[in-house]
């Protein structure tokens, strides 16, 4: 591999989760929804969003855990969404994962030797790669002749003066003696390679070398899991992440169920293991100071979309997207990179089953572009879209019973809560006559039960750009971009636009 | 704010009976609360911080007891089986939304039971008063939501339905234990942003407890640092975050990975937070404390000011009659 090829692309990604059955006809959840980034080589990819925002599953379609709906995750010049058998097999020795609750993920039945130690199993691990110089013919269980150009083989045989020379590769339980090595001479010399050892030995030495790794004693290797604490549980788990010497490695909220003592212990054993085996860290979380301590470079998910895209630093001091603005002034107390104040959002992320059609972060968007032909304040602003989540969010709860029989036999059932709750958002409010009677028009659609058409018509009278065009990615500097309308010299900037509306609410 | 506390927790222990031993839960702790302020008790898993919050409910369930100390309500011991005068004067706020809502009643349901109990209203009048307060917490379209389950709602939603159903007993005191941590960042400011405001409004007297320094700075006045069920510090907030006076409430602010520049390695703890099954003959923190000398295993520090001022630490380097050489 060479240094300037990434190890992992993402290109157009997409993961939907279809429970469409013959009765169900609602849409897919759109988990991923249209990603493209590279992982490189070494480095850590921070991953972070809300809950619902696609994370995980994003990670484990990488991984081959999910299936990809559509677009293609290519690595080593192969697209491994599509892999099926031996090759399927290979991916999955160069990547591991590390979930989040160390409660759950481990099997309480087994030991911990026997948790770190499955994967071994399951793979047949070792087959060891023999390099040998020259031609030669191989022979013994439990070796293959390694690539031309390999370059990390687990032995290395040398045939010179008739007398066998052989290395084995550090990582390996296994020493020299442990390995015998006869040359039949001939042009073509057969070379014998027998290993003293079971390949259940070596398995158990390497759940050994592992537990040592992650700074577990050895004792530990025939104790239960619930017999640890949640940091020590957690280390079993990156040990056996490990077990198969993955270079990629996804770590999904690593350290969220710990306290902070150790989420400290753990974040430096993940900081030491990567620059003493070279892994690569694809590190999902949703607290945003663990990631800007850990990644290079950061990608901020919304609804299943990356939003903003690079260097940590960079997205941290000056983030360009409204929803990386509003997640970074979360931020309690004084972790907070953001020097403005706090942007809180309204609501909740929309729905993936139907997510907005525009950007798909403009209904929560604290820098929203309104329509030119409507000059209203902000706050006037809020209420309508307010409204209009009112509106969304009827149509999309499932009626009670009694309400639709009440609406059957003609009963006017929405009617005096929707005054209600109308009158609440708008009544200190004034609004021009042409949108007055738009809000009243949507009111009567509502009525009728028409939810959905009202809120449609909300968005048609009083939407804008955001609410039609998708945003592509635009450039902010090297290797960092962000989709946002705003990013357009047309229109006033993000984080001007957030101070001036911060200041007029 | 009035100078006597609404709330009085003096030498507090809570022990947990087992076949094999006696847990100190809580060990001999001491907090005020006044009206209108919020306090936070900040510490990690397994330090006690729970434990007191329910006790001051009265909700310690066998096998624990309070075996002794005092939790004054506005001079009244509640420990003297006094919690029954008092049930929605103090009301509480749990860690996970979705456990605390009964997933077969709607909201409205719930709401209405607390307004029923503590308030006497019935019928329309209280369905009248439930949609009011889930206004007051900030959830749109209330007269609709009021007939909805919990599942219906989202995260966010349905902690903001916990805290109106703890409203509905109109208490003075809100006790929140981790309301923020099962939620969202963002989520969570709109949460905190709920509590001062209601804070204001009410003039509620707020408990929070929560293991992020992060909530501690931005929603408490004063706080109260606890390990291994002993408050440690206490201290008002910013004074706290600028100069952690004990030990171990330097040691946790160290290990936030905010406050650690992006490249350097975070400062840790070793060891693990010791199970109290003793009562504290010796600093409980002295075997990860970076500090400790031969003393700290022989003597149980008290609380000693921190350099003439109003704040304390439990802390032998903090106390005037131990000597300077011994340290």
């Amino acid at each position: 591999m060479t240094d300037d090829q990434p190890l992992v692309s993402v290109r157009n990604l997409r993961t939907y989760y279809d429970d469409g059955g013959i009765v169900d006809r609602d849409p897919p959840v759109r988990a991923v929804d249209g990603v493209s980034f590279d992982v490189d080589a070494g480095e850590t990819l921070g991953l972070v969003g809300e809950s619902g925002s696609g994370k995980t599953t994003l990670g484990r379609t990488i991984l081959g855990l999910e299936t990809a709906t559509e677009g293609r995750v290519v690595a080593d010049g192969r697209d491994v969404t599509d892999l099926s058998g031996e090759e399927r097999r290979s991916w999955q020795r160069r990547v591991g994962m590390v979930f989040q609750d160390p409660e759950e993920s481990l099997n309480d039945r087994m030991t911990v030797g026997e948790i770190v130690q499955e994967p071994l199993t399951a793979h047949d691990w070792p087959t060891l790669r023999v390099a040998v110089d020259g031609d030669a013919t191989l022979r013994g269980d439990m070796v293959t002749r390694a690539d031309p150009g390999d370059d990390t083989t687990d032995l290395t045989v040398g045939l010179r003066g008739g007398e066998a020379d052989v290395t084995v590769r550090d990582a390996l339980p296994l020493s020299v003696d442990d390995v015998t090595v006869s040359v039949e001479g001939g042009p073509t010399p057969t070379v014998s390679v027998s290993v003293a050892k079971s390949r259940g030995a070596i398995q158990r030495d390497r759940a050994f070398d592992l537990l040592e790794r992650v700074g577990l004693p050895e004792e530990h290797f025939y104790r239960y899991p619930h017999q640890f604490s949640g940091g020590q549980r957690q280390r079993v788990g990156i040990a056996r992440a490990l077990a198969l010497e993955p270079d990629f490695v996804v770590l999904d909220e690593p350290v969220s169920a710990l306290d902070v003592s150790v989420q400290a212990r753990i974040i430096n054993l993940l900081s030491d293991l990567q620059a003493q085996l070279g892994l690569t860290y694809l590190f999902i979380a949703h607290d945003l100071s663990v990631v800007r301590h850990i990644a290079d470079r950061i990608a901020v998910m919304y609804l299943g979309n990356v939003v903003e895209l690079g260097p940590t630093e960079s997205v941290y001091t000056d983030p360009a997207h409204p929803y990386t603005v509003s997640l970074l002034s979360a931020i309690p107390g004084s972790a907070s990179p953001w020097e403005g104040g706090r942007v809180t959002l309204r609501g909740t992320p929309p729905s993936p089953r139907d997510p907005p059609s525009g950007c798909p972060f403009a209904t929560r968007c604290p820098a929203k572009i309104r329509p030119d032909d409507l000059d209203l304040p902000e706050r006037t602003w809020r209420a309508l879209d307010e409204l209009r989540v009112v509106f969304r969010t009827r149509a999309r709860a499932e009626a009670a019973a009694a309400e639709t029989i009440k609406r059957l036999v003609g009963l006017d059932v929405a009617g005096r809560d929707l005054d209600e709750t109308v009158s609440d958002l708008l009544d200190d409010h004034d609004l021009p006559p042409a949108a007055r009677e738009t809000v009243a028009e949507a009111i009567e659609m509502a009525r009728g039960g028409a939810d959905a058409r009202a809120a449609e018509h909300m968005r048609e009278q009083f939407g804008s750009v955001c609410d039609r065009d998708r945003p592509d990615p635009s450039e902010r500097g090297d290797g960092w971009t962000s989709e946002c309308l705003r990013h357009d010299a047309d229109y006033e900037g993000v984080s001007e636009t957030i101070a001036a509306r911060e200041d007029d609410r | 704010m009035s100078a006597d506390p609404l709330l009085s927790v003096r030498d507090l222990e809570v022990v947990f009976h087992t076949e094999r031993e006696r847990i100190h839960a809580v060990d001999g702790v001491s907090f005020d609360i006044r009206a209108g302020e919020t306090v936070g008790l900040v510490g990690e898993s397994g330090s006690g911080k729970s434990v007191t919050a329910r006790s001051l409910l009265g909700l310690v369930d066998a096998p624990g007891r309070i075996e002794a100390g005092e939790i004054r309500y506005r001079g009244e011991d509640l420990t003297d089986d006094n919690w029954d005068r008092h049930r929605g004067d103090i009301a509480m706020v749990f860690q996970d939304p979705s456990n605390s809502l009964n997933p077969v009643y709607t909201v409205g349901n719930q709401i209405e039971e607390g307004l029923r109990i503590h308030q006497g209203l019935r019928g329309s009048a209280a369905t009248r008063r439930a949609i009011e307060l889930l206004e007051d917490v900030g959830i749109p379209d209330a007269p609709r939501r009021v007939d909805e389950y919990p599942h219906q709602l989202s995260g966010g939603m349905q902690q903001r339905a916990v805290i109106a159903m703890a409203l509905a007993c109109d208490p003075d005191l809100l006790v929140c234990d981790e309301p923020t941590t099962a939620l969202d960042v963002t989520i969570q400011a709109q949460i905190l942003d709920l509590l001062a405001e209601l804070q204001r409004e009410e003039d509620l007297a707020i408990l929070l407890i929560t293991h992020d320094m992060g909530v501690i700075e931005d929603a408490t006045d004063r706080v109260n640092v606890i390990y291994a069920g002993e408050v440690v510090e206490r201290a008002p907030t910013d004074e706290l975050l600028d100069y952690p006076a004990h030990p171990y409430s330097r040691a946790l602010l160290g290990s936030i990975p905010g406050r650690t520049a992006p490249d350097e390695r975070l400062p840790t703890i070793e060891g693990e937070v010791p199970t109290p099954t003793e009562p504290a003959s010796s600093c409980r923190f002295a075997p990860r404390c970076p500090k400790a000398f031969d003393e700290c295993e022989a003597i149980a520090p008290e609380h000693q000011r921190v350099d003439g001022t109003d704040r304390t630490a439990a802390c032998l380097l903090h106390d005037p009659t131990v000597e300077e050489g011994e340290r």
